[in-house]
């Protein structure tokens, strides 16, 4: 193995390692950064995405907390407000129910009251578990990007989750992360040292001429799976990772959709005033008609997830729906 | 106002039943552990009872058949005291249709209507403010039933348990609060995030009794509970009760529990309810080996022939239409 090959291979992370990568480098850089949650410190948190860092930067700044979400929730608003940038970790994005009061009407607002926000993010697991089922599965992304004030952010490599957390820790505005659970094990080149992926900014993963297939977090492998199927049948999809529901990256969705005419948008949540919602209206509202053929969701089903993970797979959005909102598309 | 422990002892067919009863939690939830571990197609999390056994068996054996309970998430022995069906919680281990379930509620928050058990969910705490709701109709109605509720010592540093207790207080609920303390929320130590020694002392600043017992003596946690209920029952409020214990494994099965001291895990062992109540009836005469070697034969053969049973059902369907299966509203209109 060549020198670069090497040095390439040993930066080949898991999302998880990324993510420690991002806290560790944040941490060291910046003495304001804390970190606050349930079982962050010994446990290394629930995800083991805190690992290591209370042996390494100590109590006062990694805490292990009650099960208190909403104290966690104002602890690190009023910390940011005073000179700190905390970052929360809550178990699973349900918690966020919980929080979402001081979100909303401390958190996001501030700046009216004040003149200034709140640097903090509040960062924790997402969504579907495909292998445990259960409680806990539901993605509430759309109810905070529907704040002004917040930042939303999903990541869906391990290279985005480190540089969209760390810039997330940099800016000075309430962030909520969010770490869909199947991606902790997937691996991706990470790069070393500083790697700040700007909030506000899709990606297209694989570009694509005739379907641009918006889709956020896990679903972003479903697309890249979808792209190879469609590539088989002579169609080409543009997978279109959207990485902040806010703030959303308009310009660079319309500029995809002018360049295919067509759209399906696919993401865990409720369709229903949901992500797939607010992507449509961005291109449908725009100055041109860009839509070649109505635009396509492919969310969670309007219900609750059950907690079999058999039947849990037929409510989420999965390929068989993705497949057949393609049809329509391309039909 | 830490209230004396005044509730009546167990009668011996109680006593008895109640032996069978940790036999059989025991017996059940070793045998659930082995099968995730055996990887055999376990769905959902496990959080075990091991070594907390004593409080389900003490608190269901103290209510009636018709009163009301919500279990904590570690809950397994409610269910299996309050007679839930061993083929049904099987059934639904296993991913199979019906069950206890039916594969839509996660087995550890589901309700056993016949079984007087409610429903719960995830959100530490929710448990109680619902349970609170049940206890206030149950007052409004008449019924003369009483609601217990359980939660775990993580639990009660949400806001959930604050806002619970006090409006249980205030509406004079019938609802018997139980803290399940086994001194850890998840990794976290209780001691490590609140600054009282025993939690039941929170009771004091909402006004309400507060007890602690030792959590892995049935019969104690069996008086303390009978005691609250006949408060409850009589119009005198609720009780807030925590019972000290430990559990055996992690916080799940998935848990590495790599964090408690070995020292303390082995001093838990040593206090096991189980076999601190098997000593207690043998010391007053009213069980023998035999009986005891007996009663885990029969645990066995129940749990064996659940796993038979189960394994014969089909596996969940997942082919209907989801929209349809769970549409999550009523239809029509209440007349």
């Amino acid at each position: 193995m060549s020198a670069v090959a090497k040095d390439i291979a040993s930066r080949i992370l898991t999302f998880r390692e990324a993510l420690n990568e991002a806290l560790r480098q944040e941490m060291a850089r910046d003495k304001r950064v804390i970190l606050l949650g349930e079982d962050v410190g010994r446990k290394g948190g629930i995800a083991g995405v805190s690992r290591g860092l209370l042996e390494e930067f100590g109590r006062e700044r990694v805490i292990d907390t009650p099960i208190s979400e909403m104290a966690i929730a104002g602890a690190c608003c009023g910390a940011a407000m005073s000179g700190l940038r905390p970052v929360g970790e809550f178990y699973y994005s349900d918690m966020l129910m919980f929080m979402a009061d001081n979100i909303v009407t401390s958190g996001a607002r501030l700046k009216l009251a004040t003149g200034r926000t709140a640097p903090y993010v509040l960062r924790g697991r997402d969504g579907s578990k495909p292998e445990d089922g259960g409680p806990h599965q539901d993605s509430y992304a759309a109810w905070f990007a529907h704040i002004p004030g917040l930042k939303v952010v999903m990541p869906a490599t391990p290279s985005d989750a480190k540089g969209l957390l760390a810039a997330a820790i940099r800016d000075d505005n309430p962030v909520i992360f969010l770490e869909q659970i199947p991606l902790y094990g997937v691996k991706g080149f990470v790069p070393a040292g500083e790697h700040l992926v700007p909030l506000g900014k899709a990606d297209i993963k694989m570009a694509g001429t005739d379907v641009t297939l918006a889709c956020v977090g896990r679903c972003v492998h479903d697309a890249l799976s979808a792209r190879e199927r469609w590539a088989q049948r002579g169609v080409s999809i543009e997978v279109f990772d959207l990485r902040s529901l806010r703030p959303l990256d308009i310009d660079a969705i319309r500029a995809s959709v002018r360049k295919t005419g067509r759209l399906a948008v696919m993401h865990e949540g409720w369709a229903s005033y949901g992500i797939s919602a607010e992507v449509i209206a961005c291109v449908s509202d725009g100055p041109e008609l860009l839509l070649r053929a109505p635009a396509q969701r492919v969310g969670t089903l309007e219900t609750h997830i059950p907690a079999s993970p058999r039947l849990a797979a037929a409510c989420l959005p999965n390929a068989v729906r993705l497949d057949a909102a393609i049809s329509t598309l391309v039909g | 106002m830490n209230a004396a422990n005044t509730g009546k002892e167990p009668g011996r067919e109680t006593l008895r039943r109640m032996m069978e009863q940790l036999v059989l939690v025991r017996e059940f939830e070793t045998r659930c552990e082995e099968l995730w571990k055996a990887r055999v197609h376990m769905v959902g999390e496990f959080h075990l009872s091991l070594g907390q056994e004593a409080i389900a068996v003490g608190t269901c054996a103290a209510i009636r058949p018709s009163d009301l309970i919500c279990p904590s998430i570690r809950g397994m022995g409610v269910y299996l005291c309050r007679g839930a069906s061993l083929r049904d919680l099987m059934t639904t281990f296993f991913d199979r249709a019906g069950g206890i379930a039916n594969g839509r509620w996660a087995h550890w928050h589901s309700p056993v209507p016949d079984a007087g058990v409610l429903a719960q969910t995830g959100m530490l705490g929710s448990g109680l403010v619902t349970s609170g709701g049940v206890a206030l109709s149950q007052k409004y109605l008449k019924t003369g039933n009483v609601v217990v509720t359980m939660l775990g010592d993580g639990a009660t540093n949400t806001g959930y348990f604050h806002e619970g207790v006090n409006f249980a207080a205030f509406a004079d609920l019938p609802l018997v609060i139980i803290i399940e303390n086994n001194g850890y929320a998840v990794s976290t130590p209780i001691s490590s995030v609140v600054r009282v020694k025993d939690l039941s002392r929170r009771a004091e600043g909402y006004g309400i009794p507060g007890i602690t017992v030792d959590g892995n003596d049935a019969i104690a946690v069996y008086q303390t509970v009978d005691d609250a209920l006949e408060r409850a029952r009589a119009g005198g409020g609720p009780t807030l009760i925590e019972c000290k214990t430990y559990r055996f494994g992690g916080s799940t099965v998935k848990d590495a529990d790599a964090l408690r001291p070995a020292a303390e895990k082995d001093a838990a062992r040593r206090n096991c309810p189980v076999q601190r109540f098997k000593g207690m009836l043998s010391e007053r005469g009213l069980l023998v080996e035999d009986d005891y070697r007996s009663m885990v034969k029969a645990a066995r053969a129940r749990i064996e022939e659940a796993e038979r049973l189960a394994a014969e059902q089909p596996m969940l369907d997942a082919s209907g239409d989801p929209l349809t299966e769970f549409w999550p509203y009523a239809e029509g209109v209440s007349k």
